[in-house]
């Protein structure tokens, strides 16, 4: 595992955290306000509370685990294939739709590398309807480094969301560009994203 | 011990799952108080084990959650059941009504 994806899976989790904990001080808060509307002291009904509770770091833990458990695996690799549409090895192959020169990986012309690479979200209908498989998408990393034109160029789930998922998250990407006699060009360039559930 | 922590566990989902088929979207304390009011206070769920439950059966599919403003205007995780929740909480309660008949002829035989 790349110490990116160990990152953005830590954020990931603090993210998850962060919802737990909203969760559980509604909770409590709740049940406090409750506990005071029954005739108790402010300080007894948040006391009787927590009581109730029991330990809240177990609780979380709990929580924590049920995703974690649950948490399918998201594989995005990255396909360079290289396409001679026109012209010789390092030419523009063609133009965006910004009219930018997009050039196709080549002797002349290195891959971008990705930097910056959040992992598309498993949804939740994809997960019990039981869609596997991937999806391919095709996109120009543009010479400031993020994707432009992305498109599915081979669909995987168009009902439960995976196919947004791919394009949402791929969108999100940040790229050290593509160079060409040392300058940042365009690229085009298509990647596989994996859904696998456990 | 495992058998009796599988049937422990399977008796929350089941009180889970009837609660939320009875009404609709709810939160971890309303679910909490409605087990306990109809129950007439003889069951109170431990709210500590309430919580993971719920997450557990979301992933399983059986009842997803929305946030919500509450009653009073904060921020809560509203549960409701699904299609495969309902399929599973009746399948959960025949096994439970078997098993509480089971115990009832042998106490009776007893």
């Amino acid at each position: 595992m790349s110490v990116l994806t160990r990152f953005f899976n830590l954020f990931r989790l603090t993210s998850l955290d962060r919802e737990l904990d909203e969760e559980l001080r509604f909770h409590l808060a709740e049940r406090a306000r409750r506990n005071a509307a029954a005739g108790m002291s402010r300080q007894d009904a948040e006391a009787a509370a927590l009581d109730r509770f029991g330990s809240v770091a177990r609780a979380k833990a709990g929580m924590r685990a049920a995703h974690v458990a649950a948490r399918p695996m998201v594989a995005v690799s990255v396909l360079t294939i290289v396409m001679i549409v026109g012209g010789a090895l390092g030419t523009a192959v063609y133009r965006s739709g910004s009219g930018q020169r997009v050039y196709d990986i080549s002797a002349e012309v290195t891959a971008p590398v990705p930097v910056v690479t959040p992992h598309p979200e498993y949804t939740a209908a994809a997960k019990r309807a039981k869609i596997q498989g991937s999806v391919r998408v095709r996109c120009v990393v543009r010479p400031e480094g993020v994707c432009a034109d992305v498109t599915v160029i081979r669909s995987l789930d168009r009902t439960f969301g995976l196919d947004d998922e791919a394009l949402r998250a791929l969108r999100d990407w940040r790229f050290r560009p593509a160079l060409r006699a040392g300058g940042p060009v365009a690229t085009r360039v298509d990647f596989e994203i994996r859904f696998t559930l456990r | 011990m495992r058998q009796r922590r599988d049937t422990l566990q399977g008796t929350l989902d089941l009180l889970v799952l009837r609660t939320l088929a009875g009404a609709g979207a709810m939160h971890g304390t309303d679910i909490s108080d409605r087990i306990a009011e109809t129950s007439r206070d003889v069951l109170r769920v431990e709210e500590g084990s309430l919580y993971p439950a719920l997450h557990r059966m979301e992933e399983a599919g059986w009842i997803r959650s929305q946030w919500k403003a509450s009653d009073n205007n904060r921020r809560a995780r509203y549960y409701q059941v699904t299609a495969s929740g309902r399929r599973r909480l009746s399948e959960v309660e025949q096994r439970w009504t078997t098993h509480v008949n089971a115990v009832m002829r042998v106490l009776k035989l007893a």
